[in-house]
């Protein structure tokens, strides 16, 4: 499992390098989420455009990190194929995220990528 | 992971290569699948690649294939975790294909449960709930949903069709095959 951390003006943009969010790797990619640090005030953008695959313990995750995030960083989601997107719209989450058709273009200098094993 | 192809060719048995720590065994015909799977979650994420790619060569429409996926995951994800609850064991697999659904049928030797109550209302976005979601998602998106407890077996059947789930989007439905 492998995420893609990348700090811009105004935004923290994750970018999950995984074609399944699934039930195999949904706890992973939470406790990723739980070690990476980011500070108040600033919103988080899930970048789900390499995501072919979500299930619903995959949206349980994103629903735990959401919580594990708070309110004084709001979790946003962005470019999703369109097997996630229509998960989203059948659990009516799309009501509860903003949801972005694209993530934004960042300088790939400024990216570190995490692992873990899995 | 298995070749498909070849497999299609051979209409023989394949395992998994040497090495590889979860077991899979399937045999095909052109239009049926067989897979057998440990009830391991790495083990079902492996399957399902495997069902998505033969579903893909069978020229299955792409939202079909995408919908099949999502319900078998949730569904052995629930016997892997419900079923089997850390226990060994093996699910079983079924596919047959025809020209606008595909019927499945899934069995193992797991915990015997109802699902007559399970996922009947949908889930409350607003609640924040990390899970609860998968019998809602399995009704959603089959019919001809049964569930049978036979001899020791846990027998869960159900057919996925092109239209299914869609309601007023049905104009979304994609006519192409996954790539």
């Amino acid at each position: 499992m492998q995420i893609r951390y990348c700090q811009t003006e105004d935004a923290v943009i994750i970018k999950i390098l995984e074609a399944r969010l699934d039930a195999a790797v949904a706890i992973m990619f939470k406790e990723m989420m739980r070690d990476t640090v980011v500070e108040d005030g600033t919103r988080v953008i899930l970048d789900l455009s390499q995501v072919q695959f979500l299930d619903s313990s995959g949206l349980g995750a994103i629903v735990g990190v959401m919580k594990l995030l708070g309110p004084t960083r709001p979790l946003e989601i962005a470019a999703l194929s369109p097997a996630v997107r229509k998960l989203f719209r059948l659990t009516r989450m799309d009501t509860v995220f903003r949801i972005h058709d694209h993530a934004p273009v960042t300088n790939e200098i400024d990216t570190d990528t995490l692992s873990i094993a899995g | 992971m298995i070749c498909i192809r070849e497999k299609l060719l051979a209409q023989a048995e394949s395992r998994s290569a040497r090495g590889d720590k979860t077991m899979i065994k399937g045999v095909e015909t052109k239009v049926d699948l067989r897979l057998r799977c440990e009830g391991k979650l790495l083990s079902v994420r492996q399957a399902l690649q495997h069902v998505h790619q033969f579903l893909s060569v069978q020229a299955v429409p792409c939202a079909l294939v995408e919908d099949i996926d999502l319900v078998l995951s949730e569904a052995m994800t629930n016997i892997v975790r419900h079923g089997y609850g850390g226990i060994d064991g093996v699910i079983e697999c079924d596919l047959v294909v025809n020209d606008t659904s595909v019927d499945c049928c899934l069995s193992d030797t797991g915990r015997s449960f109802d699902p007559a109550g399970a996922g009947r209302a949908p889930p409350e976005p607003d609640d924040l709930a990390e899970g609860g979601y998968g019998w809602f998602l399995i009704r959603s998106l089959t019919n001809k949903l049964s569930y049978t407890r036979e001899g020791g077996r846990n027998v869960l059947r159900f057919s996925v069709s092109a239209m299914q789930g869609m309601g007023k989007d049905g104009a979304e439905v994609q006519v192409l095959s996954c790539g």
